[in-house]
């Protein structure tokens, strides 16, 4: 192995330095400093993981990976687990979005966040957040993904209560870990299961294993083990609750975090883990029925929402069902893909969004904006390229390939009409609520006055992200269109391959037709609606399927009657143990005859008598006849 | 020899202080400090010197051992012994002695006699620790309740005479049965060889039947469910710790606490191995309902010392999974909780201590925002809480984790249920977080009470938790029991079938 | 008689001789100091004989008495205790009545029947040292005349200890009828089938129950709160300690041993019995606010302890017998001592016989206080203590045949023995809330202060480094 590839683990270590440092040191370094240490160390990893890829490309590493051990991390008997990296093409896409993206992120706060008091540790969180997330991609075995999982989990804790003053920031804090730790704990019992089964918690040692034994009833619970903490983390239904209340944190980390990158994690578990779901059907088969009804659930909810940033995370939600949707139908590369793409989007949005929201003074409700095409054109633009692409219009967006791609192999994929016809039904929503929040915030009157305008550094992040909202869906073309398959054909060194190749392409085409008319649907009806200057002031959100809606279908509240509540009053009821009462009950039984035998002392001579009498009786009795 | 100097070291800078302190917290604190850290030294060099026994030594090497006549009448020996888990929990003894000799202030009333306790304490627990005779293992362990009762009664607050006393009944009801069980051990040891020892090693091999064996077994099993606490028999707990002086809660839940899980590791299981498999099912199941339960409880409190008592009572529950687990790994696992543990409850004593004294409350009810105020002990608070909650990356992660790989080997739904502790644990974690550090900071009584000093004992508690938690390896491979003969071949046996 | 009997005998003879020396003294010059030094010179020269007799044992005088080293070390142990009590209730006595010489003799006779006990090995001997010592307890308990208490305690002891020699006699008649021999050995050592007889059975319980009352085992210990309440605290101390000394002594040497058909078949009434009283003696110390009624209990609930020796049988039972009466008899000299030396009328205070009354003792009479606190942590049975020493050698005695079932009970009725004694110390060292008139330093007699240093020091040593003690009672094996 040459230099160059012995330099894999300073990609998760450069990020970490950073946070070292500003963790350490941070407050005696300028704010200057600060930004250059973060944005820095996060765009050399992202130099480092580009040479990595044009490496991967140009000179392919022995079995298509590059590895790296680093050092012994925990050997007991026959538990074994090392720290240790390996680089193949699905943790290349991973790294290459983590870091290439983090970095226009990193960017992007240096101007978002210029004004915060604690600008220092927000840097600090977003460095230890890039580390993790890297440590969990490039992990070459579960346990030390765990690591990077639940660091990932607590950057998010630690930064959607970034704004620690509001409780109700920590609430949502402290939601979205327990929550997500759910999950994570389902997925350590997985990991359990996966070792005592297979002697080993390595990655490709354990696939091995998995791909000699074949089915059976220990893949398919380790599979649903293991689905439980990717549905966990990616906010798939029924554990969505946590992401849009996470909207709480700084626009920059709901782009990073709760868009881009942590939570797709599930969606890479799931892949990385493929021959298990593969040898577990059914559950492979539950992982395309949850991403289907919540693409659906996420994509209605989005529809009722005020606040800009709670469509996003909805929105955000749906297209992870996507992906799920993909998972399940086993079309791994296309998961992947729509993964790559929607973390360009969907970033894009969210960071435009922001740059309204610091414009309008953090101001989220879209009924308090409007007419902001004219003055805010920049953001008008990206925006509604990245709009396009999340609603998918045909042809020129990336976002139409990779959902086309997904919804075309999930229509041939086995017993897939259903969860197809679902997807298109989620393409017009998408389209539908995407337009709304578009109609609403751009156009009719505008609301609010504009405290601030757009700085270089992020616009420059929007720019670059909606060129490559563009672009990007050109890696990867459908059979119709040239058969154009770059994307598939690199992650295709990791994944396995699809089946609708044999597809015809009248086929393919009629599909297509079909998804783009739901898309155009989608936006007719919602400029029908909120596109007219007249009924865009109505407040659709008093109505009770709107409220419905509005509060994540009832998810919410079903949890707060049926778990939250029950489990913090009877912990408050029962703050003084009730344990307790038996010892209570102990010490009063025993005093209680204590006391009726203190009364045998009477002092009375003919009944201590009568007692010595008795004695000596039962002790004859005993001893004679006994 | 150089056990006794580590058993005697503290008790002699005890009496050392007592005497030659008398009123001035400032002698009292110096002496007791060296006192500590000698051993804490010698302890250093041993392990230093030992650290490269490999696999193949394991089982036989002893890293010191001494031994003479006591009561030759009965076999009894001052035998003191020292394998790689007396280390580890000796080192992790001293350590904490440092700790909290280092925290005498100005505040102590009788600062002489208040060392004096400590490092009776002290010792006490380091003869539990070293005891390689059952019958010095059991004074050392019921004498450490003479000091401990004498700092709750002069050193506590509030209601100190209650929680004194429960604590005291629930302890000597526990060492009384353990005491029967070990005098019937020895006793059929004697009828079956002629022999008269208390030496466990010995013990071990006594041949007793399955129904003595468990009758024995559960004698052990109920002492250390007391001190450990398991539920039901915790209840003593949280109030002794909310009452006790901050430096005794820390030597309370940070060592005394670990005499049982060690008893448990050193004594109950080995010496009764099957009767240990046949009581598994039952005490696991009572280690997974401390789990969740003491979680539950700690959820419900607001005095923050309660929340960590009740967070302590959850995560020894873990230690019980991990001695019954009898294999390696979980009795490694349960090790390395203990150290972790140790350390851990020791940071966040002292963050619940300069909380205490900073605002003049405990109840979080009353706090808020102190990260406003304190944003360095904010973060020092929230790694403490998160090493509670068992993060990745700090040292109780590696301990949780292998004692629940280890029970999955023959009780996978225990270790299933037991995970689910990782939600409850973080929920009160959280909630601590949330309550006391977030939220708009509210009036609270700023002193000029100085935290730089706890703060940076905080600081290195820290350091080693992520030491552990990135390298546990060192820790690990001196996490070793030498375990009598009979055990060896089932854990050689276990290990094959792995 | 020859010289070896003659030196065996000796100390007995003493005794014997001993309450005369003091009669005759009052006679010719009625003074205390006089009376007390002669008291305690001959029961120095007694114990000073039992040691030089130790190399000459056994020897066995008549078919009546046994000297041994069995018998020795219990005469020794009694005529210590008795050394102790005349001490400690020095200045007690002299308060208490204004001529307090007949004391010393009904001492020193109580102490002679004690040790003609330890020695008896015949039924006769043993009657006559019992009544010769429960004569001397009538008058003892009731020897303070101006004490109504006193007096009512004294009458209820007669006449209950009347009844209960009556069952002594009637047992000892039966076992005659059937045995024709009234040797100790031939109840202990006959081969069963001579044993199978019930009669015999019946006469070794109703031995048994007489035994029983004087230990106050219950269901036949009713007695025991109210005695030790009325009597003088020094005779309460005596009773308590040297009386059960002598009466264990012949229970150890021909009821526990190993393989008898009749120790066997009284194992179920004992261990009943045992339980009994380890339950019922803590619980009722529980809920008592007198200290002197409280200590009367917890030695019902020692007795219980003891009773489990008992149930091994042979060698155990001697040592744990030993063991723990040595132990129980220093904690007890002691807490009774310190509970003498604050009696009421000595310094005019107020009454110290309400536990309460002892709140923040400690700090008011450091040595006392300290005294009192190791007693109590001895009797509660708290390692490094003798007490603990002695619970250790009872539970491996119970543990040899496995009575597990009462090893429990003992275990955690002891637990409730720690409460109230835990209670009791609490109270000492916990500081008082006023000054109050009754704790106004105290300054015992240096005798007195002896005795109880002196008890301390055998009971922490008995604690820390019991090896020597232990080599006797090695050394005294009876069987």
């Amino acid at each position: 192995m040459n230099f160059v590839n012995s330099l894999l683990w300073t990609i998760p270590a450069l990020p970490l330095a950073g946070f070292i440092t500003l963790a350490l040191f941070g407050d005696r370094i300028a704010r200057r400093s600060v930004s250059r240490i973060a944005v820095g160390t996060v765009s050399l990893s992202a130099l480092l993981a580009l040479v990595f890829a044009f490496r991967f490309v140009t000179a392919p590493p022995e079995g298509q990976a590059f590895q790296q051990a680093l050092w012994s991390w925990i050997h007991v008997g026959s538990f074994s687990v090392d720290a240790a990296l390996r680089l193949d093409s699905l943790s290349m896409v991973m790294v290459l979005v983590v870091t290439v993206i983090g970095a226009l992120i990193h960017l992007y706060s240096t101007e978002y966040m210029a004004d915060d008091e604690s600008y220092t540790r927000f840097f600090a969180y977003l460095n230890l957040f890039v580390a993790a997330m890297l440590t969990l991609v490039l992990a070459d075995n579960l346990l030390f993904l765990f690591l990077g999982w639940e660091g990932v989990g607590l950057c998010s804790f630690l930064l959607i209560g970034f704004w620690y003053e509001d409780p109700k920031n920590g609430r949502a804090a402290a939601k979205a870990f327990l929550v997500t730790r759910i999950g994570d704990v389902f997925m350590l019992i997985g990991m359990l299961l996966l070792f005592w089964h297979f002697g080993t918690l390595h990655i490709q040692t354990l696939l091995g294993a998995v791909n000699t034994e074949g089915h059976s009833w220990h893949l398919t619970l380790a599979a649903l083990l293991l689905l439980g903490g990717a549905i966990g983390k990616s906010g798939q239904v029924p554990l969505q609750v946590w992401l849009p209340d996470a909207m709480a944190g700084p626009t920059p980390v709901s782009a990073l975090i709760h868009a881009a990158t942590m939570v797709t994690a599930g969606v890479y578990l799931i892949a990385r883990m493929n021959p298990i779901f593969i040898h577990a059907p059914g559950i492979q088969h539950l992982v395309a029925v949850i991403g289907a009804v919540t693409l659906l659930i996420a994509g209605l909810c989005a529809l009722a929402q005020r606040d800009i940033k709670r469509v996003l995370a909805y929105s955000t939600v749906s297209q992870i069902g996507y992906m799920f949707l993909a998972l399940g139908a086993g079309a791994w590369s296309a998961a992947m893909f729509h993964f790559f793409t929607h973390a360009i989007f969907k970033a894009l949005l969210f960071m435009a969004a922001g740059a309204i929201i610091v414009a309008l003074h953090h101001e989220q409700d879209m009924f308090k904006m409007g007419g902001l095409r004219r003055r805010m054109p920049l953001v008008f633009w990206t925006y509604l390229i990245g709009s396009l692409s999340l609603a998918a219009l045909p042809l020129v967006t990336a976002g139409f390939y990779s959902k086309d791609k997904i919804l075309f192999e999930v229509f041939t994929s086995e017993h897939g009409k259903l969860l197809w016809a679902v997807g298109v039904a989620g393409a017009f929503i998408t389209a539908l609520y995407t337009f709304r929040m578009n109609f609403l915030v751009f156009f009719g009157t505008q609301k609010s006055e504009i405290h601030k305008g757009t700085g270089l550094a992020m616009a420059l992040p929007l720019m670059l992200l909606a060129a490559g909202a563009t672009v990007v869906g050109f890696f990867e073309l459908p059979a119709v269109f040239g058969h154009f398959t770059l994307f598939s054909s690199f992650i295709e060194h990791t994944l396995p391959g699809t089946h609708g190749d044999h597809a015809s392409h009248s086929l393919e085409l009629m599909l297509m037709a079909v998804s783009t008319a739901a898309v155009f649907a989608g936006i007719a009806v919602a400029y029908f609606i909120w596109g007219s200057a007249a009924k865009k002031s109505s407040d659709v959100t008093k109505r009770p399927l709107s409220r419905l809606l509005a509060s994540g279908m009832g998810f919410d509240w079903l949890y707060e009657r049926a778990i939250v509540s029950p489990y913090s009053a009877g912990a408050r009821a029962n703050a003084a143990d009730a344990v307790n009462a038996l010892y209570t009950a102990l010490v009063s039984g025993i005093e209680a005859i204590a006391f009726s035998l203190a009364r045998t002392q009477s002092g009375r001579l003919r009944w201590y008598m009568a007692a010595i009498a008795f004695g000596a009786v039962v002790g004859i009795l005993l001893v004679v006849y006994a | 020899m150089i056990l006794v100097w580590i058993l005697v070291l503290p008790a002699a800078g005890g009496l050392a202080a007592y005497f030659a302190a008398g009123s001035n917290w400032r002698v009292a604190r110096a002496i007791l400090a060296a006192s500590m850290a000698a051993p804490l030294l010698l302890l250093v060099w041993l392990w230093g010197r030992h650290s490269g026994f490999s696999d193949a030594s394991r089982g036989t090497e002893w890293i010191g051992q001494f031994t003479i006549a006591w009561i030759p009448q009965r076999g009894i020996q001052f035998a003191l012994a020292m394998d790689g888990l007396a280390l580890l929990l000796s080192l992790l003894t001293c350590l904490v002695g440092l700790v909290v000799a280092l925290s005498l202030n100005g505040s102590h009333k009788l600062p002489g006699a208040y060392a004096l306790l400590l490092a009776l304490l002290t010792t006490a627990m380091l003869g539990v620790f070293l005891a390689s005779d059952l019958f010095l293992f059991f004074v050392s362990y019921e004498v450490m309740l003479l000091p401990a009762y004498a700092l709750l009664i002069g050193w506590g607050h509030g209601d100190t005479r209650r929680a004194a006393t429960r604590f005291f009944l629930f302890t000597q009801a526990g060492g009384l049965l353990m005491l029967v069980a070990i005098l019937g051990l020895h006793v059929a040891h004697y009828q079956a060889t002629g022999v008269q020892t208390f030496l466990y090693r010995e013990l071990s091999n006594t041949p007793l039947s399955p129904q003595v064996s468990l009758l024995f077994l559960t004698g052990f099993i109920l002492a250390f469910a007391v001190k450990l606490p398991l539920v039901p028999f915790h209840t003593w707990q949280p109030d002794t710790y909310a009452s006790a002086s901050a430096e005794t809660t820390i030597l309370f839940s940070a060592v005394m606490a670990k005499t049982a899980g060690y008893g448990l590791l050193r004594f109950a299981v080995p010496m009764f191995p099957g009767a240990a498999e046949t009581a598994a099912p039952g005490v696991m199941a009572l280690g997974v309902l401390t789990i969740l339960y003491a979680s539950w409880l700690a959820y419900g409190q607001t005095d923050l010392k309660r929340i960590v008592a009740y967070s302590s009572a959850g995560h020894l529950g873990y230690i019980v999974l991990g001695a019954f687990a009898m294999n390696d790994i979980g009795t490694r696992g349960a090790i390395v909780q203990m150290v972790c543990h140790g350390l851990s409850v020791t940071g966040l004593f002292i963050a619940v201590d300069v909380i205490e004294r900073r605002t003049g409350t405990r109840d979080i009810e009353q706090l808020g925002g102190l990260w406003k105020i304190s944003p360095r002990f904010g973060s020092l608070a929230l790694i403490l809480a998160l090493a509670t909650l068992g993060l990745p990356g700090l040292g109780n992660f590696v301990g949780e984790f292998l004692i629940l790989t280890g029970t999955y080997q023959h009780h996978p739904l225990g270790a299933a249920i037991a995970a689910f502790g990782a939600v409850l644990a973080a929920a009160y974690s959280l909630r601590i977080v949330q309550k006391v550090f977030f939220g708009p900071p509210k009036e609270v009584t700023e002193t000029s009470d100085s935290a730089a000093f706890p703060m940076t004992i905080c600081a290195v508690l820290i350091a080693a938790l992520v030491w552990i938690g990135f390298f546990p390896q060192p820790l690990l491979d001196a996490a070793r029991t030498v375990r009598a003969d009979r055990n060896e071949a089932l854990v050689a046996s276990a290990g094959e079938q792995q | 008689m020859n010289s070896a009997q003659f030196t065996a005998l000796a100390p007995l003879m003493v005794l014997t001789v001993a309450p005369i020396v003091v009669m005759l003294l009052i006679a010719v010059r009625r003074r205390h100091r006089v009376c007390l030094w002669a008291t305690l010179g001959l029961l120095a020269l007694t114990l000073a004989l039992i040691v030089r007799g130790s190399g000459k044992a056994p020897v066995a005088i008549t078919g009546l008495l046994l000297i041994d080293n069995f018998a020795l070390f219990y005469m020794a142990l009694t005529v210590s205790i008795t050394i102790g009590v005349v001490l400690l209730g020095l200045r007690y006595m002299a308060h208490e009545e204004s001529q307090p010489e007949e004391y010393y003799i009904l001492l020193l006779i109580a102490a002679g029947g004690a040790c003609a006990m330890a020695a008896s090995s015949h039924f006769a001997s043993f009657y006559l040292g019992l009544e010769i010592l429960s004569v001397a307890q009538y008058t003892l308990v009731s020897y303070v005349r101006r004490d109504r208490r006193g007096t009512e305690a004294g009458l209820k002891y007669v006449i209950l200890a009347a009844a209960s020699a009556a069952f002594l006699l009637f047992g000892m008649a039966l076992v005659y009828a059937e045995l024709g021999t009234m040797q100790f050995d031939a109840l202990a050592h006959a081969p069963a089938e001579q044993l199978q007889n019930k009669v015999v059975l019946l006469g070794a319980a109703m031995m048994f129950a007489a035994i029983g009352f004087k230990l106050s085992i219950v269901p036949f210990h009713l007695w025991t709160a109210d005695v030790y309440q009325g009597a003088p605290t020094p005779v309460t101390a005596f009773i308590a300690t040297a009386a059960k000394a002598g009466v264990f002594a012949v229970l150890v040497r021909y009821f526990a041993v190993e393989n008898s058909y009749v120790a066997h078949s009284l194992h179920l009434f004992v261990a009943i019995t045992a339980a009994a009283s380890m339950l019922a003696g803590n619980a009722l110390a529980l809920v008592q606010q007198n200290v002197k009624r409280l200590l009367a209990y917890s030695s019902i609930a020692h007795m219980g302890y003891l009773s489990v020796a008992f149930l091994a049988g042979g060698q155990m039972a001697n040592d744990a017998v030993a063991v723990y009466l040595a132990a129980y008899a220093a904690a007890t000299l002691g807490a009774f001592g310190v509970i003498i030396a604050v009696a009421p009328h000595i310094h005019g205070g107020e009454g110290m016989e309400r536990i309460e009354d002892y709140r923040g003792f400690f700090w008011a009479q450091p040595f006392l206080g300290t005294i009192f606190i190791i007693s109590l942590l001895s009797l509660m049975g708290i390692p490094l203590t003798a007490g603990f020493l002695g619970k250790v050698y009872v539970v491996i005695a119970g543990a040899k045949d496995a009575h597990w079932i009462v090893l429990g009970i003992l275990a955690l009725s002891s637990v409730m023995g720690v409460v109230y004694y835990l209670r009791l110390i609490l109270l000492v060292v916990s500081r008082p809330a006023v000054e109050r008139p009754s704790l106004v330093p105290i300054n015992p007699p240096l005798g007195a202060k002896s005795v109880l240093f002196l008890a301390s020091v055998v009971t922490l040593l008995l604690g820390v480094y019991p090896a020597p003690l232990l080599a006797i009672t090695r050394a005294i094996n009876p069987f």
